[in-house]
């Protein structure tokens, strides 16, 4: 043990947000009474590290090297938490102590945690923080991590400190290439089949409107109608999530540590009930954690009972609705979360919920109604394309549920949307964006609609009183059910169509 | 058509030359006997008489029936006569089973079930989809109340509703010339045949009416006129108007007859306010003493007019075949859901919804609570 100073550097990534970080971490040896310092803005789970480093040092079969350790994490003013620097400032103390040995010039980069007794664990957010451009010499990460976002980066699975069995790195250093196979799904039945909600034509049509152009939808109805199963089963006729579509949803799951590498992504269908918080739906600002807002991203998002809800609460919902994305702001920086879903909303009419029903059992005055539904605002409503009001069946449709029909409803449902979800790629693809559902605007040179249409469709408008916003939504919204179709041109029939599920609240 | 044709001749010879009168023919329908203007030809007669134990007829009708039968040669020839007539004239019969047989009449009881035209056959057409008025008044009338149906008489063509009149002297002429001068279309009901130019003053009229208008009778060709069928004749002036106009009407007028024709029919009867100091005004005054409507302005004769015809014109098409009338009939029952809708029609999904946003659109139903509704007007 000499009596200058020894250093070390070692590279590696933060993810704040969805956004990743390149850190540098810097370990300098220093003689003098042995102690152990980490010094950059870190919290207590960085601080309490040297415990768990000292351990799994010794219990590998290394040193722990004696003197003044002193850990700097840069940049040192943003404040960090996690136990992902475990292992690369073991290799540094590794490094400084010269029991690892870095060719002059090449880089290094490591993360994970350690355990004391040498293994190497993963931390959530794997998928963020390997998403950056620099290249390394060298790239250690713990074995049971999923960045599913890397595509061509070489790097190193780690297991174990042991696996570091030389002081020349180039001896056990093995790189693969970064890219792990996503699992798609192919076809899948878990879902309840459609074919399960008798008697509702309109519902069911409505919701294959909705899968079909990106439509948000409100379903407005009795107690027991089958609502929360229309909200539920949705997400069983939308096809099977692309790559891009599993990336974007295993980007934000692995962030928080709910996906890992064996597991095979599913189109994201959230339930959510009124008595959510509001940091639970928007995610917390102060931790960079996303919310159900954005956990939903290309999937459903399914809000039951939305008359329940507090009114600040449903105003939360407006913007998601309107931007597609969350932002949340830390330290002043900030930060965006995607949160692209089909929203579909539930209730009932009024507020003993009878008011659909075929016999007049409703009892609810026509304030208290009224008073029921303005808590939906009229910003929130206008982001909603489909209006479709179910009631409880009756007679035969009652019989026939004991039945067990054939299943594949879903099935050819899905077929559908696949191709109309084809048709609007094509049409959007300059556009960037996918659905008719996203489209903000009429043009009737990108929807094909002739001047009979526009006729029967401005005529539609003004008698129903509508606003520009809600013609182009009628326009639209009689897009998807002409894509449903195939139909290259829009016709009449799918504005009288279209109209049916028109805002009447 | 000529087949057609002799079918209406040989009801139109049967009704004038024997016993089988109104009454008859009514007691026929009612036991189930006829059920068509088809069934009371010469054969027609031959099969009731065969089968006249079957039903429950009056003794005055078998009797009728026999009277006939012993005379169908007789009914031939004078349907062949008609025929003669009918072809030399250019007339043409219209009967109930055809699709221009006058809407109002399948409503009206009493109408003749066969009529003689001649002239432009799609005027008929035109009273159905565009409404048409009647107009009548005195055989001298003033000069207030020629200038008046001259006026009237242009508001309405310039809404191509049609000028119905009697082709009588004075407000009736006025009303065809100016209808005719001004290209508008214009029917004429004969006390006589369609083939007679009575009064002969008014053979230019009549002659123009032939060729731009229309001429009706009930009478088959040839009859001459007889005072007694003036009334008759009103009564058909005042069925195929949807309103009528009373220009000027003395107190004894056979344009009386039109208006309470009118009335009983259901029509709306405008009277011409005229000058209390003339007898020959007084007919009308009294009428709007009675509660008849002031004839003040066009508008609201059109008004009305296109309300009647609004009215009626999306029920004459076959119901079964009409998918709006046919919801609508659901929909009158009691208010039901589109879910319910498709349920019972049994029709495409996509179909219903168009009907549906078409009667919307129309302000016919509405959606209250959740549920399709006729509109209440």
């Amino acid at each position: 043990m000499g009596r200058r100073v020894r250093l070390a550097k070692v590279y590696t990534g933060y993810a704040e947000g969805l956004d990743g970080k390149i850190y540098e971490i810097e370990t300098a040896i220093t003689p003098g009474i042995p102690y152990f310092d980490v010094i950059g803005m870190c919290d207590s789970s960085i601080r309490e590290s040297g415990g768990r480093i000292k351990a799994a040092l010794i219990t590998s079969g290394f040193d722990f090297p004696k003197g003044r350790i002193t850990v700097s994490i840069s940049p040192a003013y943003v404040k960090k938490t996690g136990s992902s620097f475990d292992l690369p400032i073991a290799i540094c103390i590794l490094l400084a102590s010269g029991q690892l040995i870095l060719e002059q010039g090449k880089k290094i980069y490591a993360e994970g945690e350690l355990s004391l007794n040498g293994k190497v664990k993963g931390t959530p957010g794997s998928s963020v923080r390997l998403n950056s451009e620099q290249s390394y010499d060298y790239c250690l990460i713990p074995e049971d991590e999923a960045p599913c976002i890397m595509t061509d980066r070489q790097f190193m699975p780690i297991s174990h400190l042991r696996n570091i069995s030389d002081p020349l790195i180039d001896v056990w250093y093995s790189p693969g290439t970064g890219a792990i196979d996503i699992k798609l799904q192919d076809d899948f039945d878990d879902i309840p089949d459609l074919s399960e909600i008798k008697g509702q034509p309109k519902a069911l049509r409505s919701v294959l409107i909705a899968a079909s152009g990106w439509h948000n939808l409100l379903l407005l109805g009795s107690p027991g109608s089958g609502k929360s199963s229309c909200g539920k089963m949705i997400s069983g006729i939308m096809p099977p999530m692309t790559l891009q579509e599993a990336r974007d949803v295993m980007l934000i799951n692995e962030s928080i540590g709910t996906y890992d590498n064996t597991t095979v992504p599913k189109r994201p269908s959230l339930y959510i009930h009124p008595g959510i918080t509001a940091t639970r739906l928007t995610g917390s600002s102060s931790k960079l954690i996303p919310g159900e807002f954005s956990l939903a991203h290309q999937g459903v998002l399914f809000a039951d009972e939305l008359c329940e809800y507090k009114s600040d609460i449903l105003d939360l919902m407006r913007i998601p609705l309107e931007e597609h994305k969350i932002r949340m702001v830390k330290d002043g920086i900030s930060h965006e979360f995607p949160a692209d879903f089909l929203f579909i909303g539930a209730g009932n009419p009024c507020r003993c919920g009878m008011l659909y029903e075929t016999d007049e059992v409703c009892t609810c005055t026509p304030a208290v109604r009224k008073r029921y539904l303005g808590k939906l605002s009229g910003p929130l409503l206008d982001r909603i394309d489909l209006y479709c009001e179910m009631r409880s069946i009756k007679g035969e449709d009652l019989r026939k549920i004991t039945q067990k029909e054939n299943k594949e409803l879903n099935r050819s449902m899905r077929e559908q949307v696949k191709c109309a979800w084809q048709i609007q790629e094509d049409r959007y693809k300059d556009m960037g964006i996918r659905f008719n559902g996203r489209y903000d605007g009429a043009d009737r040179d990108i929807l094909r609609a002739d001047q009979e249409t526009i006729d029967y469709a401005t005529d539609v408008a003004s008698k129903a009183g509508f606003s520009a916003r809600g013609f182009s939504k009628l326009m639209r919204v009689g897009r998807t059910i002409a894509d449903l179709d195939q139909r290259a041109d829009m016709t009449v029939q799918d504005i009288s169509e279209a109209a049916v599920y028109r805002r009447r609240i | 058509m000529s087949d057609k044709m002799m079918t209406d001749l040989e009801y139109t010879a049967i009704r004038f030359n024997t016993k089988i009168n109104s009454k008859v023919i009514s007691d026929l329908y009612s036991n189930g006997a006829v059920s068509s203007i088809k069934d009371l030809t010469t054969q027609g007669i031959e099969k009731i008489r065969r089968d006249i134990g079957e039903f429950d007829l009056q003794q005055r009708t078998k009797d009728a029936v026999e009277n006939a039968f012993k005379s169908r040669d007789r009914i031939l020839e004078i349907a062949s006569e008609y025929k003669t007539a009918c072809d030399i004239n250019g007339i043409y019969t219209v009967s109930e089973d055809d699709d221009d047989y006058p809407y109002l009449w399948r409503y009206i009881s009493g109408m003749p079930k066969v009529i003689f035209a001649r002239g432009r056959r799609d005027i008929l057409d035109i009273c159905h989809k565009k409404g048409a008025c009647s107009i009548v008044g005195t055989r001298k009338p003033g000069r207030y109340a020629l200038y008046a149906t001259e006026e009237f008489t242009k508001e309405l063509i310039k809404e191509e509703i049609v000028i119905v009149s009697g082709m009588a002297l004075g407000i009736d002429r006025k009303a065809h010339e100016t209808a005719i001068a001004n290209g508008g279309s214009t029917v004429a009901f004969m006390p006589c045949g369609a083939d007679i130019i009575y009064p002969y003053q008014n053979k230019d009229i009549y002659e123009r009416v032939t060729t731009d208008g229309l001429i009706i009778s009930e009478m088959p060709p040839g009859k001459e006129v007889i005072k007694q069928y003036f009334p008759a004749r009103n009564r058909l002036i005042a069925g195929l108007g949807d309103v009528t106009l009373i220009m000027e009407a003395g107190l004894y007028s056979g344009t009386l007859h039109t208006a309470s024709f009118a009335a009983n029919q259901g029509k709306d009867v405008f009277v011409l306010p005229n000058n209390i100091y003339s007898d020959n005004c007084h007919g009308g005054l009294l009428l709007l003493r009675d509660g008849a409507e002031v004839l003040l302005d066009a508008a609201t004769v059109i008004d009305r007019i296109r309300d009647n015809v609004m009215y009626r014109y999306d029920v004459p098409e076959d119901k079964s075949d009409d998918p709006k009338s046919r919801i609508k009939d659901l929909l009158a029952i009691r208010p039901m859901s589109l879910d319910e809708i498709v349920a019972i029609t049994g029709d495409a999904y996509e179909h219903i919804t168009k009907v549906l946003t078409d009667l919307e659109l129309q302000g016919l139903t509405e959606l209250k609570r959740g549920k399709y509704i006729l509109t209440i007007r």
